[in-house]
């Protein structure tokens, strides 16, 4: 095992006669509590995500053919509805299985906190959709899906996959190197 | 392996081992071969939703996976980590071909095969951790 250099990203930086001041944490949070704050958040947005993929179920996906069609029934945005009614439900499957696979993936990299800001903006828009869908509907509150919005905005702020999350142990390696997916990945989380 | 890799990987072993193993006492009453599975975590506490499903069998794949990341992680050993990695990888394809059909070996559903998948990425990724390092 050999150690390796901090790299030179202008993060951290001592002279000989000043103090060393710790600035390693990208958002210089002092209190270690507040530090896991965002990846508990992290964590359960992805529970969420996980658990609700779960009642997605194909080939038919009666559930969610049912919930998409509130857009229809009971418009919250009529171009939005307009989209549904002539391009979603026609061709349902395929939009059953994009939803699925989508939530799934939520889930699993929220849970392990890969490319969180990425999936966080993933998880909004998504939220967003289910929010044009289902708003208006019977029994349904308004503010659990701005709260999931506002959920999602938080991760994305607090870039919550560097604490406790595989962006964390991986985005120095990512600054270091100069490819392409490298880049895009020092972005996305 | 990384000190820090390895504590995370240890965490999500402990994890998939816990998970595997509720999940086969849960199953205990069901046919070993369950198609639509068993539930693990019921969900009530986060809203009624379904959280994961598994039979028997994929019970004891969980659990198994866990072990040789576990090991992997105790031993560091990488090569016990991506094969742990892998075997989520695969758990999770069988799942996601399976769900909602009439044969579905390890039980799962979509929620399943997000666990699984999870498992897959975070353990192929921190097989590929071999050096420390100092900065975040």
């Amino acid at each position: 095992m050999r150690s390796v250099e901090r790299p030179q990203t202008g993060e951290e930086e001592t002279t000989g006669t000043e103090p060393t001041i710790e600035v390693s944490s990208p958002y210089r949070l002092e209190d270690r509590g507040s530090r896991i704050i965002p990846a508990v958040i992290r964590i359960a947005l992805g529970i969420l995500w996980a658990s609700n993929a779960g009642w997605k179920r194909p080939p038919e996906f009666e559930s969610l053919h049912r919930f998409t069609s509130f857009a229809v029934s009971h418009p919250v945005f009529p171009p939005y509805s307009w989209l549904v009614d002539n391009a979603i439900l026609p061709n349902f499957a395929f939009f059953g299985w994009l939803v699925l696979l989508v939530e799934a993936a939520l889930g699993a990299f929220l849970l392990v906190g890969l490319a969180t800001r990425f999936w966080a903006v993933v998880g909004m828009l998504q939220t967003t959709a289910i929010a044009l869908s289902v708003l208006n509907a019977p029994n349904e509150w308004e503010w659990s899906y701005y709260l999931m919005f506002l959920a999602h905005l938080a991760i994305f702020a607090a870039a919550a996959g560097r604490v406790a999350g595989l962006d964390g142990l991986l985005r120095a390696r990512w600054r270091a190197s100069q490819g392409l997916l490298a880049r895009a990945l020092v972005r996305a989380s | 392996m990384d000190d820090r890799a390895r504590r995370f990987a240890l965490v999500m072993a402990i994890a998939a081992i816990s998970l595997g193993a509720i999940g086969f006492v849960y199953a205990l009453d069901a046919r070993i071969d369950t198609p639509g599975g068993v539930r693990v975590v019921t969900g009530q506490f986060l809203g009624g939703g379904e959280l994961l499903f598994l039979n028997r069998i994929g019970a004891v794949a969980t659990v198994a996976l866990g072990v040789v990341a576990l090991a992997g992680a105790l031993f560091r050993s990488r090569r016990f980590v991506l094969a742990a990695g892998l075997g989520f990888a695969a758990a999770a394809l069988l799942t996601l071909v399976q769900t909602g059909g009439d044969t579905n070996w390890l039980g799962g559903r979509a929620s399943t095969f997000a666990f699984f998948l999870a498992g897959a990425v975070g353990f192929s990724i921190l097989s590929s951790i071999s050096q420390p390092t100092n900065a975040q």
